[in-house]
Formats: structure tokens, sequence, C-alpha cells
């Protein structure tokens, strides 16, 4: 309840409408006369307040733009715009209400056979269906402000449900010092007990203790206005709180969820007038709302008379009481006159408002009715469980008979159930079973079967309902005569029928109408409730907006950069997306960075190279394995390119392989493929525990640069005191030196065609190498290069890159890297595959070709044949060495020799292209050499 | 991404203890890699097929968010039940699977 003593005022459809502070939208509604709060969703028909508990569809308006807002539960705020849903033009005047007199050409599921046949009929229907199918409308406009959030909490215990059994089990759960959150989905603690003040008299000051205890006790987090709608694997409670979605991970849990009282079936039991007995009591308590005219209730248990005398005590005039038992369910107390014994409803009349209701015997044909006039019928005809989430933990549930109701009867490792979701409905017992299951799930202790309090008497006897009217499912307007049709056409197992009728699928979920789907089901077919089962229950056991499942956007991205990122940005590098990585994809002119590799120095940062180190005495063995080339005699000091495979042949990354001492190996991959690389590796050691290897992932501590160009030794002489000849550190050396008098690894490689080397540092020294390495090239002119002109620089070369020359499909042996495959070994990963690939008739093949003319084409672009598709182009680029563009491609095995010809299609103009296999550059590696 | 999304098992990592199944990467079940002289067909299976059984197994699983560290896992893929755990080379832990319905 809010604090303010001012009256608040909205508006309702543009009517200005005065709410108490705290009053509900609905309850002020009520107070202003306005009965008629929706239109039914099939057929367009008046509702009001049935439920008045936040279980039915009746009062969902859109509330300041949200869709869909359960009034008879949401508090009125000053301002407040609300406007009903699913009318046109008016509420009180809505066009589609003729539907409720076609509703003989709209059989159950007659969508299936109307709306399709023939076929093309369907899209003029679709667009009519979706124009006027749904309840609220989505403001699309007003999104973009809400935040969602997710938090993930930890608790010992989680109690579910705030009502009597769920705060004791708290409370006894904390006592053996757990800490437990409570999630409640009202406002307040006490669940049902709060409207209901003859209980409440009755446990005295029992009620505001022990809500106090609660809320004060330091080791109970209590969530409130928070729906737990799912239970998920490993107690994971997953629970909407306003914008927010909470991950709650238990210990135990303790499911004390009560249960929803359940609606009568007979034609007319959706006019707005007819209501369930709690809710007109929340309505009395909560809302101060006041019922006045003549009214009639209907039970079948005390809880009838009980709402009856409150009722007559604020002015309502009772004029029948109808019993469906022999004998009073308890003492009239004053009503005696009114009450009628066997009896019930037969029928509702009235249109916009319940004008009279039909009773009679129990079991008496239609015309045994009398009409009584009234204005409200009350039904107050027993409670269903709200077992739903214990059903997702995979407890079993069961048809009690004697308590007509489903509920737990063996439970999982780590649930306890407690209170009226098992059918206890009796204070005392509620208590007790809350105490009994914080207890058990503060011990930790298995689930196991429920020990039942005795069930209060109950007389479950129905009468069947006659008349097409009888809605079993308020939410889709499905009535009993539909289930019972769809059984008819062959629907009849509970599963299907559902799907077929759409019962239980709406906002309520089954709230209202699941046992009375069950209940028709079964009559259907002439089975019992047990035969006829429920369907699966899975979450959400509740609306959940997508908003809050999909929680904040954008999503987080990772972003990752090198230990030169700040120099690169100050020296005005572009820089470019590699995975997550950014590089510099040039320092604004690409082909001057190209020329200068070409013929003088540059630099380039490649530490986004994965770099692995492998230390034992079975590296050797192990490499020698996993790799399709041989490594196990790889000399001290060499290093070697690599091409890993999987077991179907298929290349999955390249790098190199370096040994630096007997049993100490240094690895690269390709740039971003270091963790799979990675767990490649582990994996294969997983296999191998007698194996002695220990692999260490130093790719962050580890920083690399390229030093490339024919003046580049020069450079690197100038700040490395070790012999660089070509007779010490020849080509594909691998060497241990002081860099900038920092240690390194020297791998004299070159994957840019030139005289180069490639620096590894450690990381947090990465900068300072860097610098001295471009101080000392300033008399050569070193200029720091980028993955643009790396690229063009490899290309001349015709080196393949992983991923971007190669795919999923490719193996060595057609991607021009045949020698790289040792068959001869005795045993490798992917041999068998490649071993029957190389057997074969090959595929296509990866080779390099020039084009004439001007024109580049794009990365990819489609090789044609004679007008066919016969591969495609996976790099190109201008090449100033070769005087022409020039790139690699996947061609068929026929052409790919030197001076075949394909066709390569450019902004859909075909463009001669001349296979050439041969580099572009420098095809004897001289310059690599020298 | 993974940590937080769409998963709620928990795995019980050998070095890490429980964690949710989402900081994992599963390596399907256990299975014995061919001799390298062994048929085509053995060979063929053992590339592409995997093996989807209704039953007890032995499965490896990665740590891929936290100690990155293959281990084995002895799971009931009928219940989703996650009954042990174990580093490689310490227990029986052979690609049979136990009451398997094909």
């Amino acid at each position: 309840m809010s604090n303010s003593t001012d009256a608040v005022i909205f508006t309702f459809d543009g009517r200005s409408i005065t709410a108490r502070p705290g009053q509900t939208i609905a309850g002020a509604l009520h107070e202003a006369g306005v009965h008629v709060l929706s239109r039914s969703f099939k057929y367009h028909r008046p509702r009001g307040l049935f439920c008045a508990t936040g279980r039915c569809p009746n009062c969902l308006c859109t509330v300041d733009g949200d869709p869909n807002v359960r009034t008879c539960v949401t508090e009125a705020t000053q301002g407040a715009t609300v406007r009903s849903q699913n009318a046109w033009p008016s509420l009180k005047f809505d066009f589609l209400s003729i539907l409720d007199r076609l509703h003989r050409f709209m059989p159950v599921g007659f969508y299936y056979r109307v709306m399709h046949k023939p076929r093309f009929l369907w899209p003029f229907f679709e667009s009519i269906v979706r124009r006027i199918a749904g309840l609220g409308r989505v403001d699309r406009e007003s999104g973009g402000s809400r935040r969602y959030d997710r938090q993930t909490l930890h608790s010992d215990v989680v109690v579910i449900g705030g009502g009597w059994a769920g705060m004791h089990a708290a409370i006894e759960a904390s006592r053996r010092g757990r800490d437990v959150t409570l999630v409640e989905e009202r406002a307040t603690l006490g669940g049902y007990l709060q409207d209901d003040p003859a209980l409440q008299v009755e446990l005295g000051d029992r009620f505001e203790s022990t809500i106090r205890s609660v809320l004060d006790d330091p080791r109970i987090r209590v969530l409130l206005r928070s729906n737990a709608f799912g239970c998920y694997e490993d107690r994971l409670v997953a629970v909407q709180s306003g914008d927010r979605m909470i991950r709650l991970r238990a210990g135990g849990v303790v499911i004390a969820t009560g249960g929803w009282e359940q609606p009568l079936v007979f034609p007319g039991n959706d006019r707005p007038g007819v209501m369930l007995a709690s809710g007109v009591q929340r309505m009395m308590w909560q809302d101060d709302c006041q019922f006045f005219g003549d009214a009639v209730v209907v039970t079948d248990n005390p809880g009838g008379y009980l709402v009856a005398h409150a009722l007559a005590a604020v002015g309502t005039n009772i004029v029948a009481v109808v019993d469906h038992n022999a004998t009073p369910a308890t003492d009239p107390l004053g009503l005696q006159d009114v009450v009628r014994t066997g009896q019930t409803l037969y029928e509702v009349r009235g249109r916009r408002h319940v004008n009279a209701a039909v009773v009679g015997p129990l079991e008496g044909p239609s015309s045994a009715g009398e009409s009584i006039a009234c204005r409200w019928v009350i039904e107050a005809v027993g409670f269903t469980t709200a077992s739903g989430l214990l059903a997702q933990a995979g407890c079993r549930l069961v048809y009690d008979e004697s308590r007509d109701l489903f509920r737990a009867d063996q439970l999982v490792e780590g649930y306890r159930a407690a209170g009226s979701v098992n059918g206890t409905f009796d204070v005392d017992a509620c208590a007790r079973e809350g105490r009994l299951a914080g207890e058990v799930a503060a011990a930790g202790t298995a689930g196991g079967a429920i020990e039942l309090s005795p069930a209060m008497t109950l007389s479950p006897q129905r009468r069947p309902p006659e008349g097409k009217k009888a809605f079993v499912c308020l939410c889709e307007d499905v009535t009993e005569q539909d289930l019972f049709d769809a059984v008819a056409e062959g629907f009849a197992n509970i599963e299907t029928l559902k799907r077929y009728s759409t019962v239980c699928m709406g906002p309520c979920q089954g709230k209202m109408c699941q046992a009375g789907s069950i209940a028709a089901c079964a009559r259907a077919n002439g089975a019992t409730i047990s035969e006829t089962g429920r369907t699966t229950a899975r979450p959400p056991d509740q609306p959940v907006s997508l908003g809050v499942l999909a929680g904040r956007a954008p999503h987080r991205h990772l972003l990752r950069r090198t230990a030169l990122h700040d120099w690169h940005t100050e020296a005005g590098a572009v820089f470019m997306d590699s995975g997550a990585w950014k590089r510099p994809e040039s320092y604004g002119d690409p082909a001057a960075e190209y020329q200068a590799v070409r013929d003088g120095v540059g630099l380039i940062d490649v530490s986004t190279l994965g770099k692995l180190e492998l230390r034992g005495s079975d590296v050797a063995e192990f490499l020698e394995f996993v790799y399709p080339n041989r490594f196990a005699k790889l000399p001290l000091g060499k290093v070697r390119y690599g091409v890993l495979c999987d077991e179907a042949g298929i290349i999955i990354d390249d790098g190199t392989i370096a040994r630096l001492q007997e049993d100490r190996w240094f690895l690269t991959t390709t740039s971003g493929n270091a963790e799979g690389v990675d767990s490649w590796f582990r994996w294969w050691l997983a296999t191998r525990p007698d194996w002695d290897i220990r692999l260490t992932n130093i790719s962050g501590a580890t920083a690399a640069m390229n030093l490339a160009g024919p003046l580049c030794r020069e450079v690197l002489g100038r700040v490395c005191d070790a012999d660089l000849s070509t007779d010490s550190v020849p080509y594909l050396a691998a060497r241990n030196m002081e860099v900038a008098g920092v240690p390194a690894i020297v791998l004299r490689i070159g994957f840019v065609g030139e005289l180069g080397y490639e620096i590894h540092v450690p990381t947090h020294l990465a900068e300072h190498v860097w610098r001295e390495l471009m101080s000392a090239g300033a008399a050569e002119g070193i200029r720091p290069f980028g993955v643009e002109a790396q690229r063009r620089l490899r290309l001349d070369k015709q080196h393949l890159l992983a991923g971007q020359d190669t795919d999923a499909l490719s193996n060595p042996l057609d991607a021009g890297l045949p020698w790289i495959v040792k068959l001869d070994k005795p045993d490798f990963v992917g041999r068998q595959a490649l071993k029957r690939a190389s057997g074969r008739e090959p595929g296509q093949q990866l080779v390099g070709f020039r084009l004439e003319g001007t024109q580049v084409p794009p990365e990819p672009s489609l090789v044609l044949v004679d007008g066919r598709l016969e591969g495609r182009v996976t790099s190109a680029r201008y090449s100033p060495v070769a005087g022409a563009t020039v790139g690699l491609a996947w061609v068929p095995a026929e052409l790919a020799e030197n001076g075949c010809e394909v066709s390569i299609q450019i902004d859909g103009q075909l463009v001669k292209a001349v296979v050439q296999r041969e580099p572009f550059y420098d095809p004897d590696g001289v310059r690599l050499r020298s | 991404m993974g940590g937080d999304d769409g998963v709620s098992l928990m795995i019980p990592c050998p070095h890490c203890q429980q964690r949710p199944a989402a900081e994992f990467h599963y390596g399907g079940p256990v299975r014995e890699r061919p001799e390298p002289d062994a048929a085509t067909d053995e060979w063929i299976a053992y590339t592409y097929d995997q093996p989807n059984r209704r039953a007890v197994q032995w499965e490896w699983w990665f740590h891929r968010a936290a100690c990155r560290e293959w281990f084995l896992v002895r799971r009931d893929t009928r219940t989703n039940q996650v009954l042990e755990s174990s580093l490689p080379g310490q227990s029986e832990t052979s690609g049979e699977a136990e009451g398997a319905d094909e």
C-alpha cells in the first residue's frame, strides 16, 4: 500500500477514474461502475473481473504503453493512461463481437480446415489473422529506454512462495543456519491469508509476527513482486523480478506455491459479474471494494459461506447460497433462509453483465432450473495446486481423488513441497509442512515421498454443463463442446487435445483451465482423470517478457589489443577487426608500406599469433604424430612450416614449429587460433597421460614483430650483438638471442617473401623493443606496415592464409601442399583420410592466377568455365612486381596447370584469368635466403 | 560468450569443482581410435559417425573458460545426470556404455 493519502487519478479509455492510494486499477474501475474490462480473444465477448487475483485474462489492459497488464493486481499510479485491448472502435461497441454470433462457423480448429484450402487463400487469411490475433499491442516506439538486468544469486535454500507454509519453511531453514532466499509474487507476504480476515483472526498476532520474523531475519533474503518461472537442472531457479532476471542457484528448493481457486464450467460462465470467491475477498480486503446488489453464491465447502457472510456484512444482498452438498457444508449462521442444498448452477444469463442465475438440483434436467435475478454470481468450489514448478523439476504428480487435485507424490533430490501445493489447506498443517520442508532442505537430504496431512472433506461432484457457451478456457475462448468435438475428431490424448484446441495455451497457461480441460477430456473418453493425465509442464510457468529473457543489449564484445596498440594509434594506424583483435590495416599508405618491405625494411606487429611452448622428452614423438610432415628429427635451432589436419585430413591451422633445445619447442599458430590449437593438442595429450610433455599457451605473454626487407639485417644488427650472417643464422633458423637487451626468440622465416626475422619477446617489453628497432632503422627509412601490405606481399609468393584460402573441405593435397603429407609415416592424425584422398581423382585445386585488365575481383568471387560455376577466388590484389592483378583460386583439377584459362566474374562481367603455379615474385626464393 | 546464458547443468571439473556447463566444451563420448591399418569402414565410422546413445557413458569435457584441461565425465544421457568425473588415466573410463539401448 502506498503511503500517500492523496487520491490517484488515471484515465481508462479517456475517462477519468479516481482511485484510493494503493488501490488496484481494476478495483478503482469496479468502484467507478466499469465492469466490462476487455473483449475475449476469439469471440470478442465482453469480459469483466473473474479471478481478481492475477490468474485469468479478463482484466488485461494496456497501461502506459505496456500491453497485457493484469490490472487486478496492479496498483493505480497518478496520471496513468489505461487502455482497453482487443476492441474496436470501443470496448462497449466492438465491431468484432459479431464473431460471437458466428461461432457456428468457427468450431475448434476451424482454421486448419478453412484458411488454406486452396493454398492461395492463406496469405489473405494470414494478413487478417495477424491483425486481429493477440490481445494487447506492442508499442514499437517506446521500447528503447527499458533496461533489462541480469543477476545471479546463490542460496543454500530457496523457498518459492511467501505464504504460511513458505514463511515457516524459510524461518526453519534460517534457524538451522542456512541462508535462505524467499521468492514471492505479490507485493506483500502472507499468501492466501492476506485475503482471508477470518483466518487472520483465528491466528491472532501469529500472522503479523511471522511476517515480521521473516522480514527481520538477516539470513532470509526476501524477493517480493518476483515470479519464479522455471526450475532447471541442478536446482537453478529462474525468477522474473520487474525488468530483472534473477538466476538463483539453490542448494535445496522448497516449493510452497499454493494453489488457484478453480471455476465452475456452465453456459454463460464468462459473463461480467461471475467471480471467484477468493477474488471477491481480495477486492473487499485489499481494495476496499463493495459489491452492491443481489448475489448468488455457489459452493461445496465452508469457504463459500464465509464469503457470503463477509459480503452480507458490507451491504450485498445474498439471495441464494447454492450448496452442492446434500446438507450445508457448515453452519449457515443467519443465511439458512437462502441456502439451497443439493443444487448447482445450470446457467447464467445476461450479456454485458449477469442479470440472472439459473439453479437447480445437481442431477436434474435443465427444465428443473429456476431463474434467480441477481447481479453477482460467486463461485467457491475448490482449489487446484500450483504444481507446475514441481513437474518441471521432475517430481511425479498424481491425481488425488479425495482432494480432486494433482499433487506431487514422489519428489526429486533437492526439492521439497509444503502447504496448499500438496493439497493441504489447514493452516496448522501448512505451518507444520513448511517447518518440515525447511528442516529437510537445510539438512540437504534427498527428496523421497511426501507425508500428507489429512484432507478436508470435499464433494467433487460437478454437473456436466449443457449448452454451447460453457467456457473451459477463458484465454482462448475454448468451450467444453469444443473439447468434446476435438476428441471426437481424434485428438483424444490430452497432449494433442491441448495443441489442437489451444486450451491452456493462453496467458493463464492453464491456471484456470487445466483442471477443467482434463475433466472434459476424461469425460469425452469415458476415462478417469488419472488415466487422462496432465500435459508436460515446461518453463516458463508464468508469462515472461522477452526483454527479461534477453537481458541487456548490446551484449559485451570481447576486444583484444596488442601491447603496441597505443604506438599504432599515435602513428596514425587505420585499425581493422581481425576476430576479436584490433590490428593496423595500414598506417595510411599501404602501397608505400608494401614498397618499403620490397626495397628497404618494414616492421609489422604480429603479436596476434598464437604461441605455444612444449617441453618434455616426448614432444618430438607427439609432433610427429599430430602433424602430417616430419618433426621427430628436426635439428636443434631449426624452424619448420607445419599444417595441422584433423582425422578427416582437413586443414585446421598452419604455423611454424621451432626446436630451440632437445626438449624445448616453440610453436606459432595463426592469429586468433591459439585457443583452438591449444585445446586440440591438450586433448591428444589427455589421451596419453604416459607422455612426458608439458604444454603452455604463452600467446598473451609473448609479443611478436616481423622485421622484413633486404636491408633488415643491418637494422637488426644495430640492436643485437649476435652474428646475423647467413651462415650463422640461415633461412629457417631458430635462435635465442638478445634483441635491444631483451631475451628473444628469433625465427628467420619469410611469409612476405623477403629476408626477415620474426622476433618474439615478453609482452611487457614489446614496446621497448619496437621503438629500438624503429629508431635503429631510421637511416634505412624503416616503415611500420599493416595487415593490408602484408596480404599483398604474401600473395606475390602465393603463401596461403588458412581460413581465407582454405575452408572446411580443404586438405593439403588439394591446397597446393602435397609435399607436406608424408604418407610413409606409420601413423599421424588424418593419415587414413589423406591416403584415401591421394588415391582418388583430385577435386578442385588451389592455384595462383593472373588477370587481364585492371579490375580486382572481390574476395570471394566466382570462377566459371564455359558458363558453369567451377570454383572460387579466395584472395586477389594488384601486384606491382607482377604488373598485374594476381590471386589464389580453387579451380577444377584439369585446369590446374600453367597457362590454363578460366573466367572470373567481376561485377557481372566475365574476365579472363590464366593459371600460374609459380610465385609471382622471386620464384626460387633467392631473396628469402639472402 | 558462454558464462551465463541458457545452460543450467553443473559439471564437476576435477580441478575447479562444480561449474556451469556453459564454461565447458563437450568433446563427445570416449571412443577407441582404430589401429592405423584398420579397415576403411572402421576409420570412416570413427571420423564421421558420432555415437548418440541413451546410456550411462564416459565422455570428454574441456574446461574452456577456466583451467583448460580435458577430463572425463560419466553421465547418464537419458536423465542428464552427471554421476562422476575423473582425470584421464585415473579410473576405468572405457568407451563401453552401460545400459545402452541403441
